[in-house]
C-alpha cells in the first residue's frame, strides 16, 4: 500500500509541474494542462498524506511498570 | 501557465490561513483568546499524519473518491476564475460542491452523515439567488465572462453599487459556505460533525485542503465580480476584510434550524426576484 501511494504520489507529482512547464512553453493547450491539474492535483495531496500517516499496525504497548 | 501552479499552492495556504483569521475573529468578538489562525493549517497537518482507515459501513470508493473530487472540483473552478471565464461554469462548480456535500454524507454509512447530507439538500435553496445573481449580471453588463464583468466595471465602476440586491445575495451564498456560518446546518453540532463526521485522518485533511481552494475561489469571485480585477495583494486584502465582516455574523448570529435556515434564504431570493423585475422589466 505505501509502495503504491509513494508511487502515485511521486508520479502525481511530478505531472502537475511538467503539465505547467509544457503548457508554457506551448507544447500542450491550457486546457489540457487544466485537465491534468484537475486529475493529478487531488491525488498528490491524498497520496502525499496517505504517504506519510501513521502506520496502521499496532504500535508496542508502552512499559506500564513492574 | 507556471502562474497557475502557484496561484493553486497559495490558494491552499490563503484558504487555511483565512480559515484561521475567520476563527480568531470569531474567538475574540466572544470575548475568548481563540485558535493561532495558522491553527487550520496544524489542523490539517494533524490530520495528514493520523492514522486513517475505511469504515465498514462506507462505500470504500465512494468514501475516497469524493475527497479527490472535492479536491478536483475547485481547482476547476480556480482556474475558471482566474482565467476569466464563464460565471455559468462557476456556478456550475458550485453546484458540483452541493452534489459532492451530499455524497461525502451518504458515502460513509453513517446515520450522522446522512442527515448532514439530507440537509445538504434541505439547503439547496441557497443556491437559487446565485440563478438571480448570475442572470442580474448579464442583464447589467450584457456578458456572462468574467473578463467582460470586469472590463464593464473598469468602466462604468463597480458592480456593487449598480446590482447591491445581487452583490447581497451573493454575499449570503458565500457566507454559507465559510466554516461556523449560521446557514451550516449540515455539520450543525446535534449530528456531530454530519456529513464530514466519518471522514477523519487523511481523508479529513484532504477535504480541509478543498476547502480552502473553495473559500479562496468563492471570495476572489465575490470581489471580482462586485468590486472588479485588483492586483493580488488588493484582491487578497478586500477577500480578508469581507470575509472578516462574515466573521462578525458568525459570531453574533446561533446556527439556525434546517427550517429557518430555508425559510431566510428563500426570502433573499424573493428579494432579488423582485429587484430583478423592476430593474429588468418595469424600468
Amino acid at each position: 500500500m505505501t509502495g503504491k501511494t509513494k508511487a502515485l504520489m511521486i508520479v502525481s507529482g511530478l505531472i502537475c509541474p511538467a503539465s505547467a512547464i509544457l503548457a508554457a512553453a506551448g507544447a500542450i493547450d491550457a486546457i489540457v494542462m487544466v485537465a491534468a491539474l484537475v486529475i493529478f492535483f487531488p491525488l498528490f495531496v491524498i497520496s502525499t498524506f496517505l504517504t506519510w500517516k501513521a502506520s496502521d499496525h499496532e504500535g508496542d504497548y508502552p512499559f506500564i511498570g513492574y | 501557465m507556471i502562474l497557475f501552479l502557484l496561484y493553486l499552492l497559495l490558494a491552499v495556504f490563503t484558504g487555511l490561513l483565512y480559515h484561521g483569521i475567520h476563527r480568531k475573529v470569531i474567538a475574540r468578538i466572544q470575548t475568548r483568546p481563540g485558535p493561532p489562525i495558522w491553527q487550520e493549517f496544524l489542523h490539517t497537518l494533524k490530520f495528514s499524519f493520523k492514522q486513517t482507515w475505511i469504515p465498514k459501513t462506507a462505500s470504500q470508493l465512494m468514501f475516497v473518491a469524493i475527497v479527490v473530487i472535492m479536491i478536483a472540483i475547485w481547482v476547476g473552478g480556480l482556474y475558471v476564475l482566474l482565467s476569466g471565464g464563464s460565471l455559468l461554469i462557476l456556478f456550475a462548480i458550485f453546484l458540483l460542491h452541493k452534489i459532492t456535500e451530499h455524497g461525502l454524507g451518504l458515502s460513509s454509512g453513517s446515520p450522522y452523515g446522512k442527515f448532514g447530507a439530507i440537509r445538504s439538500v434541505i439547503s439547496a435553496a441557497s443556491e437559487i439567488p446565485l440563478f438571480a445573481t448570475v442572470g442580474a449580471v448579464y442583464m447589467i453588463t450584457g456578458s456572462l465572462m468574467i473578463s467582460d464583468i470586469t472590463a464593464y466595471e473598469a468602466a462604468n465602476g463597480p458592480l456593487i453599487f449598480a446590482a447591491f440586491p445581487m452583490a447581497a445575495a451573493m454575499y449570503v451564498i458565500v457566507l454559507s459556505k465559510v466554516p461556523y456560518n449560521p446557514f451550516g446546518i449540515i455539520e450543525a453540532k446535534e449530528i456531530v460533525s454530519g456529513n464530514k463526521t466519518e471522514h477523519f485522518g487523511v481523508w479529513r485533511a484532504g477535504l480541509e485542503t478543498g476547502f480552502a481552494i473553495k473559500t479562496f475561489v468563492l471570495l476572489a469571485a465575490f470581489v471580482t465580480i462586485f468590486i472588479g480585477a485588483l492586483p493580488l495583494w488588493l484582491l487578497l486584502v478586500a477577500m480578508l476584510v469581507v470575509l472578516i465582516t462574515m466573521s462578525f455574523i458568525c459570531a453574533l448570529t446561533p446556527m439556525l434550524s434546517p427550517y429557518d435556515a430555508v425559510t431566510i434564504q428563500a426570502l433573499i431570493i424573493a428579494i432579488v426576484v423582485v429587484y430583478v423585475v423592476i430593474a429588468g422589466v418595469v424600468l
